[in-house]
């Protein structure tokens, strides 16, 4: 079987977290580092996709901001003007990179957050790419789920 | 099944609406575009087996059943109880389990351990303290020797992680070994 992976990575302290796609499911990889947590996700079982949009109180989103304006802040104070500048510039990429957002996705018995998809555009990207599969594969299940048994 | 808000917990709709547009949480006001597939709408009927007639052909864990298809691990047949889909394959509750433990089964891996990650950080990490080196380059190369032949796993990934570490493995014990040497050497001349 073969993956590709789909846009969106979600960096933490401890490893990482990426989406891929398979011609009937999504892989959600949660990496620590030395370990791969994986879990599938059936294009046939897949109920609903949720794109939440966050706001500057997201706690996520809020402390991002306020660790690089404290860097920026202390960096000013401390007449380090270039670091200040790295800060500034990573707080400009933040702001124009786009909204943040939280991303689930919903089967009959689970609702999974995907970490990887926090930005908003890259959310939407990707759900516009999963839309057509996720409908064929379910449409394919209920012509055959309506087809009357074969007689032997 | 109902969908809710991923924030505040409250019901966002329980069966209409759903086409993909955003709107508004009633509870918390977060903007949320709901996206629902025909799967949502779909009753999952409960699996039924049939009894075994005669002639018919029964599990191999339920005998009076009729079997419905082969395992495509271990041919056993199974009944629409045992069976068990992965895509287009159908697979027994055994042959799930012993691939989970053997870990031969890719369609059932929940988790992998990646012995290239830990090979470069045993052969990289160290060399910051450098005198740890003395123990963890051989590690290293051990790791990258025994863990070469490792099945691929279920995501594409190069070996060049475990040819760095073995590079950098061989490259601390060569500087230990001429190290020692010099020193030994170096003591035979202050001896003479």
């Amino acid at each position: 079987m073969t993956y590709r992976r789909l846009p969106g990575k979600r960096r933490t302290l401890g490893g990482y977290s990426t989406l891929w796609m398979a011609e009937d499911h999504l892989l959600l990889v949660k990496s620590l580092r030395f370990t791969e947590q994986y879990k599938r996700f059936y294009f046939r079982d897949i109920q609903a996709f949720l794109i939440r949009r966050k706001t500057f109180s997201d706690a996520r989103n809020m402390w991002d901001i306020l660790f690089w304006l404290g860097v920026v802040a202390i960096y000013l104070v401390g007449h380090a003007q270039v670091t200040a500048l790295f800060g500034a510039a990573l707080l400009l990429y933040m702001r124009f990179s786009g909204p943040y957002c939280a991303c689930h996705i919903q089967t009959a018995v689970q609702v999974e957050p995907l970490p990887s998809l926090y930005r908003l555009r890259v959310a939407e990207e990707v759900l516009n790419q999963l839309v057509p599969l996720i409908e064929a594969a379910q449409m394919e299940e209920s012509l055959l789920s309506e087809m009357p048994p074969q007689e032997s | 099944m109902t969908v809710a808000c991923s924030k505040c917990g409250s019901i966002l709709l329980d069966g209409e609406g759903g086409a993909g547009e955003w709107r508004d949480c009633s509870s918390c006001g977060s903007a949320i575009r709901l996206r629902l597939f025909p799967a949502y709408q779909r009753t999952v009927a409960p699996t039924r087996t049939e009894a075994t007639l005669q002639g018919e052909s029964s599990c191999f864990f339920h005998p009076h059943k009729r079997a419905v298809v082969p395992c495509d691990e271990c041919g056993r047949f199974l009944c629409a109880l045992c069976r068990v889909e992965f895509g287009a394959r159908n697979i027994c509750p055994g042959c799930i389990d012993s691939g989970m433990k053997k870990g031969n089964l890719a369609a059932v891996e929940t988790t992998r351990r990646r012995f290239d990650s830990i090979a470069l950080a045993v052969a990289a990490l160290p060399s910051l303290l450098i005198w740890p080196t003395l123990f963890t380059g051989p590690v290293a190369i051990y790791l990258s020797v025994q863990h070469w032949n490792d099945p691929p796993g279920i995501l594409p990934r190069g070996r060049w992680r475990l040819v760095v570490a073995f590079v950098i493995g061989i490259a601390q014990v060569t500087a230990w070994i001429g190290l020692f040497v010099y020193l030994f050497t170096l003591r035979n001349q202050l001896l003479l």
